[in-house]
């Protein structure tokens, strides 16, 4: 639907026209070809004037009326189409067209139509302004004018109605039969227009009349709608119509008249009305189309989208600007990204064919996904060109994604079929199989193959075909648990349950059947075995003394077989009962449960069993077990009951002794943790009890087990002995060992076993008792690991113990007593001799003392005591003894321990020696101590205090707190207190530094140190401190500080010096050089040359010295500048420098250098070092020998930088190597130097932080080896 | 030998307490043709006294200015503050080089940062260092 361009449109219009800008003078803007060429004009010389101007123009000048009378109409025409902005069309106007170059012009008539252009405010923003050339018509219309006689002669056969009017009033003169048969009216001549069709006036066609006829212009009408009113009783007609309104002259030229033609246009008008009120629609239709469509033009410029589009794209791209899809983003089905132009639409257009289908996925700008299929359609133009192409894309997204479920469920739904337990099948009308599971296979023994296709019956014998045809009536039915009958491939009968659905498809018309099959063979053979069993009962109940009885509803009498009778006690007679005396027999516990039986009987009148005591005329209680069953009527109503009884009393009673004896044992067995089992010799099974089952952790039911089952619980260490003592007593034992029980845990159990036999004497039974002694054992396994315990702890401790026994006179040690004696392990037991034989004598009356007392007191008694071993050797014993007493309270023996203490015996005695030590200790340092003891108010100061004080030895404790603080400084006597003050409150040593003034006047000064002991409430409770007298080493300290005072300012002072020093020496020299040089460029005479060379070597010496004092100073005053060195440049800049020298000559430089990492330093410092260094080299190189070489290297890495400088020159003596550091020191006279490079060296290399060594041989040469730590981390700041 | 060429600048300023060196200076300046005139002070005012009186007669100004540092009374650094209170033209005119005796890097770092000092330069004054200046104001 591209649509075309307006301004293209315009230009191809094959109406004349020009566009109009609606200002005052109607600015011409545009002008299409057409209109240039009606009026022999260009565009340049037509746009941009106003309208009015370009008519006047085209006017020759002598028409300026006619000319004047167009642009007043014209103006008028213009301002009522801004006015009213509809169209305005002024008709036949006469235009006197010039002929260029002529004063000749031609006559044209035009109808000027003037269009106004809106925009969105409603405003006119330009006129569309036409001149339809009708000239041509006009000229007709003269000539059919002038030959209006033809013109009555032919009109009657014109194709168009036609009438004259006549005068001003518009009366019918002349009309041709085509008119009338238009109006539908005869004998209108001599009536007027108005007459004839009053309707018409307020139509205003009688204006157009009447403008005709007044300004003799020409009206024409296209497709006017004209309400013919006809008949007045007649509904109007209306009609479209052609018609022109001509001007009929007389001969004078004056309008007298006016010719009417008309064409009946209705038809075509109203067909095309039609078509363009189709193309509406088709529109709106467009736009409501529930499927997204767009256009395009050839270019991809979208044209058109409907409302769907957006929808679907979920955004509204802007007309004309977005290419070939609206959509926000594209994806083939593989997800990758297309691009716009290679989407169908784009495709479809570049390669003109039509698409269909194709998927693709377009993502809205909310991200959402949508699948769409595409139908680009190119347009092609009239020549067969494309021009455009409209896309309908249809949104496949929930088709797909319920297509997607429904693949999912479908694949669901197959699995369960396929692994489904039943079989499953779906046959045809013809019952030929179309699909079965796997399982159906199974059950036939079939493949699927074998299967499919093939009938149903096919596979059944004659009998469960015969079956399966009586339900083929029932096609349309659902079957349910239907039993079936097939036969395998092997000729096996397969018994089957069968349940089956009709299958209808759309149109209800039944397509076949889907069936679940359960093979229930194994059932029915149960069932057959079943009804065998029963009819065996059935035939031994009747063996069996059975009373069975009839009820009769009618009569409610029940009639008693004589066995019966005999079980209720009844006699024979006794044998009719009704219902309420039967009741009367039922034990009252059963009866409710009877009723209740009876009852559901009755509703559902099938066979029931009870069982159900009775107590006797005699009052013996009988256990009966029945049945009873309805007996029906022919027509199925309940007529009478049929019951039998069982006396089942003896065999009740032996099963409830039964249940009693087995329960007591149960539960004795339960409360002795004692299990049994029994081995059946035949069986090899082995039966375990519930308590048993209990032992091993298995369930009660999980009873019966094998040999080698029942082996597995044993302890894995324990079944070698377990299997050989069963083997050796076959005929009964005991045992013990330990098994694991399901869970895990290991028990200790203890059993007895004994074979039971046959009659013949043979086993056929083993039956044993077993008790769970797991806890028992435990206990004794605990005892033994603590005393395991004790023995070592024993050990450890060198902690040992006796026990002397009353009874036997014995005294037996542990393991570690006996260690402590000195004695072997098994030599435990002793007599009370053989103990106090190892008494240390000068303790032995005190051992007996406290012996002879504890005996008396019978209380524990601690002691300590010295024992001799046999090897001599005294070792210190700590003992504790405590007696032992018996049931009735009397002592029945002795226990002790006993300690070997002789090394913290030791360990005192070295104490003791200690503190001799100190005190000697504290005499040599002038180290006093003292304490105060509060409560006492004692003072004890050491012999060294005393001394510090000048007080006697004596009166050591005499000195109360007043009396020593009299001895304080007096300057120092409040900083004392406060630091008392203080170390009363602190929990730490406190200490102070004072003067004390001694009774002689000697002032000293002391270091003290002391601290507060305090009691458990942190209440002081006395002071101890030391004191030592510190006036020599205050004395000189105090002279250090002053010296190192003075020192710094002698530095200072000859730091100042050395520099202004230097300066004003360098100034004259400076001055010196200059006036040198002025001579040695004045001067011609040699001698004098060569004394002023002499001067400025001199010089240059003395002023090299002097920059090295500067140097050295600066080294000493500046800090650090620490940045990077370029390690490279900086040695060859110095190397370069050098190499000038004239002792440099013949020299060869090598220079290696590698930087690892960059290094970091003082560049004015790192500079002096190298040109010191290297600089030296060349100075002190040998003249003579050829191959002379300086080499300097350098590595610097993330620590360092080592630098290398090696020479072959004249050497160090190794006397020497150690001096050449120091300050003015000078290894020959011959040289020129002052002596004090290498002492700048050094000073700066411990500068920055590194180091220097020297490594020389006389005659060889000298290599320097120099670390620089790299400073790059900035917190290696100056030393 | 002696050419007789127009010299590198029209006027030079000395300023040294050292009378010596005011005359190797003024004596090397002329004797290699660097300046028409040189002027010489033995004293910084003097010599900023002059500088002010002429600071709007350009032909009086030198194009070259050398100041000692160590002077009495007023030291090449107090001269170069007062020298930047002097008018724009001149400053822009005149190109001020420290000369010192001294190597202390303090001072040649003092000279880098005024800004209206070209070069700081060790004495003896020598003719490679005339040469640069008069490279570098060519």
């Amino acid at each position: 639907m591209s649509l075309p361009r307006f301004d293209h449109l315009f230009q191809i219009s094959p109406i004349p026209s020009v566009v109009l800008l609606p200002n005052a003078e109607f600015t011409i803007v545009a002008a299409n070809k057409i209109l240039l060429e009606l009026f022999n004009s260009s565009e340049e010389e037509t746009v941009g004037k106003g309208v009015f101007e370009a008519i006047a123009e085209s006017f020759p000048n002598s028409q300026e009326g006619q000319a004047l009378h167009n642009i007043t109409i014209l103006k008028k025409s213009l301002e009522q189409v801004i006015e009213t902005k509809e169209p305005h069309k002024i008709p036949h106007q006469k235009h006197l067209l010039s002929i260029p170059g002529s004063s000749e012009f031609v006559t044209k008539y035009i109808d000027v139509l003037s269009i106004p252009v809106l925009d969105d405010q409603n405003m006119v923003t330009h006129i569309l302004h036409s001149v339809d050339d009708v000239t041509e018509r006009r000229i007709l219309e003269k000539v059919s004018e002038n030959q209006k006689q033809r013109f009555l002669d032919l009109y009657e056969e014109s194709p168009c109605a036609m009438a004259v009017l006549k005068g001003p009033h518009h009366i019918y003169e002349m009309v041709n039969p085509l008119l009338l048969q238009l109006v539908g009216k005869d004998n209108i001549i001599g009536k007027s227009i108005k007459e004839v069709f009053p309707k018409l006036e307020e139509q205003g066609y009688f204006d157009s009349l009447d403008e005709t006829y007044e300004t003799g212009q020409t009206y024409t009408a296209n497709e006017a709608l004209v309400t013919l009113d006809i008949n007045e009783n007649e509904k109007p007609i209306n009609k479209y119509l052609n018609f022109t309104y001509q001007p009929y002259r007389n001969e004078k030229g004056e309008v007298n008249g006016i010719l009417v033609f008309a064409v009946d246009v209705t038809e075509q008008v109203t067909s095309r009305k039609r078509t363009e009120e189709s193309e509406k629609r088709y529109w709106e239709l467009m736009q409501n189309l529930p499927v997204a469509t767009y256009s395009c033009d050839l270019d991809g410029r979208i044209l058109f989208y409907n409302k769907a589009a957006t929808a679907l794209w979920g955004t509204a791209p802007k007309i004309g600007e977005k290419l070939w899809c609206g959509s926000w983003k594209m994806y083939d089905l593989k997800g990758d990204f297309l691009s716009e132009n290679l989407c169908p639409m784009a495709l479809s257009l570049k390669e003109s064919r039509t698409m269909s289908g194709e998927e693709l996925v377009m993502e809205r700008p909310n991200g959402s996904k949508r699948h769409v299929l595409t139908y680009p359609v190119p347009f092609k133009g009239s020549s067969g060109q494309v021009t455009g192409g409209v896309n309908m894309l249809v949104d496949i997204t929930d088709t797909k994604t319920a297509q997607q479920a429904l693949e999912k469920s479908e694949k669901k739904y197959r699995q369960i079929v396929e692994t489904a337990q039943e079989g499953i099948l779906v046959l045809d009308t013809e019952y030929n199989f179309i699909f079965v599971n796997n399982k159906m296979c199974d059950i036939l023994d079939y493949s699927q193959e074998e299967i499919i296709g093939k009938n149903i019956f096919s596979f059944m014998d004659e009998e469960g075909k015969k079956q399966a045809e009586k339900l083929s009536s029932k096609q349309k039915e659902r079957l349910d648990q239907i039993e079936f009958k097939y036969t395998t491939k092997t000729g096996k009968v397969i018994w089957t349950r069968f349940s089956s659905n009709p299958l209808f498809d759309e149109n209800g018309v039944f397509k076949g059947k889907l069936a679940m099959v359960t093979d229930i063979t194994e059932n029915k053979k149960a069932e057959e075995k079943l009804r065998q069993n029963e009819k065996r009962l059935k035939e031994s109940q009747e063996i069996a003394h059975l009373g069975s009885w009839d009820f009769d509803i009618a009569s409610q009498e029940a009639r008693f077989s004589d066995e019966l009778c005999r079980i209720y006690g009844l006699s024979p007679e006794e044998n009719i009962q009704n219902f309420s005396d039967w009741l009367s027999f039922i034990h009252p516990e059963d009866l409710e449960g009877l009723q209740a039986e009876i009852k559901i009987a009755e509703e559902t009148l099938e066979e029931r069993s009870y069982n159900h005591r009775i107590i006797l005329k005699n009052g013996s209680v009988r256990y009966i077990f029945g049945k009873a069953k309805y007996v029906l009527d022919d027509k199925g109503e309940p007529k009478g009951i049929y019951g039998i009884a069982h006396d089942v009393t003896e065999a009740k009673k032996a099963e409830e002794k039964l249940v009693q004896s087995e329960k007591k044992l149960k539960e004795a067995q339960e409360i002795a943790l004692l299990g049994s089992w029994s081995l059946d010799i035949a069986t090899e099974k082995v039966t375990f009890s519930d308590e048993l089952c209990r032992v091993y952790g298995l369930e009660p039911e999980d009873n019966s087990h094998t040999i080698s089952e029942w082996l597995s619980f044993v302890h894995p260490e324990d079944l070698k002995e377990v299997t050989e003592n069963w083997e050796e007593h076959k005929n009964g034992a005991i045992h013990t060992h330990r098994i694991i029980t399901k869970d895990g845990s290991v028990k200790y159990i203890q059993g007895k076993f004994r074979p039971e036999l046959d009659k013949q004497g043979e086993r056929k039974e083993i039956v044993g008792i077993v008790q769970d002694v797991t806890e028992s054992k435990r206990g004794e396994e605990k005892l033994k690991q603590s005393e395991i315990r004790l023995k070592e702890a024993q050990k450890i401790a060198q902690f040992g113990s006796w026990k002397f026994d009353f009874a036997t006179q014995e005294q037996i040690f542990s393991e570690e007593a006996c260690r402590i004696y000195g004695l072997p392990v098994d030599q435990n037991k002793h007599s009370t001799e053989f103990w106090l034989s190892f008494i240390h004598p000068e303790d032995l009356d005190e051992v007996k003392s406290i012996m002879k007392k504890s005996e008396i007191t019978l209380e524990e008694s601690v002691y300590n005591h010295r024992i001799i071993l046999k090897d001599g050797t005294i070792k210190h014993l700590f003992a504790k003894v405590k007696f032992e007493f018996d049931e009735k309270g009397k002592p029945k023996g002795v226990f002790g321990i006993v300690q070997d203490v002789s090394e913290s015996k030791k360990a005192e005695e070295r104490l003791k020696q200690s503190e001799i030590k100190l005190k000697e200790a504290q005499e040599i340092a002038n180290l006093g101590s003292w304490e105060v003891d509060f409560a006492t108010g004692v003072s004890l100061w050491s012999d060294e205090t005393c001394r510090i004080y000048g007080v006697p030895l004596e009166e050591n404790d005499k000195q109360s707190f007043e009396d020593w603080l009299t001895f304080i400084h007096p300057e120092d006597k409040e900083a004392v207190l406060a630091n008392l003050e203080e170390a009363q409150r602190a929990l730490t040593d406190s200490e102070i530094n004072n003067r004390i003034i001694l009774r002689d006047g000697t002032v000293k000064h002391t270091y003290s140190k002391y601290r507060f002991e305090r009691n458990h409430e942190g209440k002081p409770i006395a002071m101890v401190g030391a004191v030592q007298d510190v006036t020599q080493m205050k004395t000189a300290e105090r002279n250090l500080e002053q010296q190192n005072k003075e020192l710094l300012k002698a530095n200072k002072e000859l730091d100042r010096f050395v520099y202004s020093a230097s300066h004003d020496l360098r100034s004259p020299l400076a001055s010196i050089l200059g006036l040198i040089s002025f001579i040695e460029e004045d001067s011609e005479e040699t001698e004098t040359l060569e004394h002023v060379k002499m001067i400025k070597t001199s010089v240059n010496r003395l002023d090299a010295f002097i920059r090295n004092i500067l140097s050295y100073s600066q080294n000493n005053r500046t800090d650090l500048e620490v940045e990077k060195i370029p390690v490279k440049q900086k040695i060859e800049e110095v190397v370069d420098s050098l190499r000038t020298m004239n002792r440099a000559k013949g020299i060869n430089f090598d220079i290696s250098i590698t930087e690892e990492q960059p290094f970091y330093s003082d560049t004015r410092r790192f500079n002096a070092i190298l040109e010191n260094l290297i600089s030296n080299a060349v100075k002190y190189h040998t003249q003579d020998t050829s191959g002379r070489y300086i080499n300097v290297a350098a590595t610097s890495d993330k620590e360092y930088l080592r630098l290398v400088i090696a020479d072959n020159g004249i050497g160090i003596s190794p006397e020497h190597q150690q001096k050449i550091f120091d300050m003015f020191f000078r290894i020959s006279g011959k040289s020129n130097g002052s002596g004090i490079g290498l002492y700048i060296v050094k000073e700066t290399i411990e500068k920055l932080k590194g180091s220097i060594d020297v490594e020389s041989k006389e005659g060889v040469g000298t290599v320097f080896t120099v670390t620089l730590k790299n400073l790059k981390d900035g917190r290696e700041k100056a030393a | 030998m002696e050419e007789k060429k127009q010299p590198k600048f029209e006027t030079v300023m000395m300023i040294d307490d050292s009378s010596i060196d005011l005359y190797i200076t003024s004596r090397l300046i002329r004797k290699n043709n660097f300046g028409q005139e040189v002027l010489q002070f033995s004293t910084a005012r003097e010599a900023l006294q002059y500088l002010q009186e002429n600071q709007k007669n350009i032909e009086k100004l030198p194009k070259v200015i050398f100041v000692d540092i160590y002077m009495p009374l007023m030291s090449g650094f107090e001269f170069m503050e007062e020298y930047d209170k002097l008018s724009a033209t001149l400053k822009n005119y005149c190109k001020a080089y420290i000369i010192s005796s001294s190597v202390d890097d303090k001072e040649v770092i003092l000279a880098r940062k005024n800004k209206n000092v070209v070069a700081f330069q060790e004495k003896p004054i020598t003719l490679k260092f005339l040469e640069e200046i008069s490279k570098d104001c060519a």
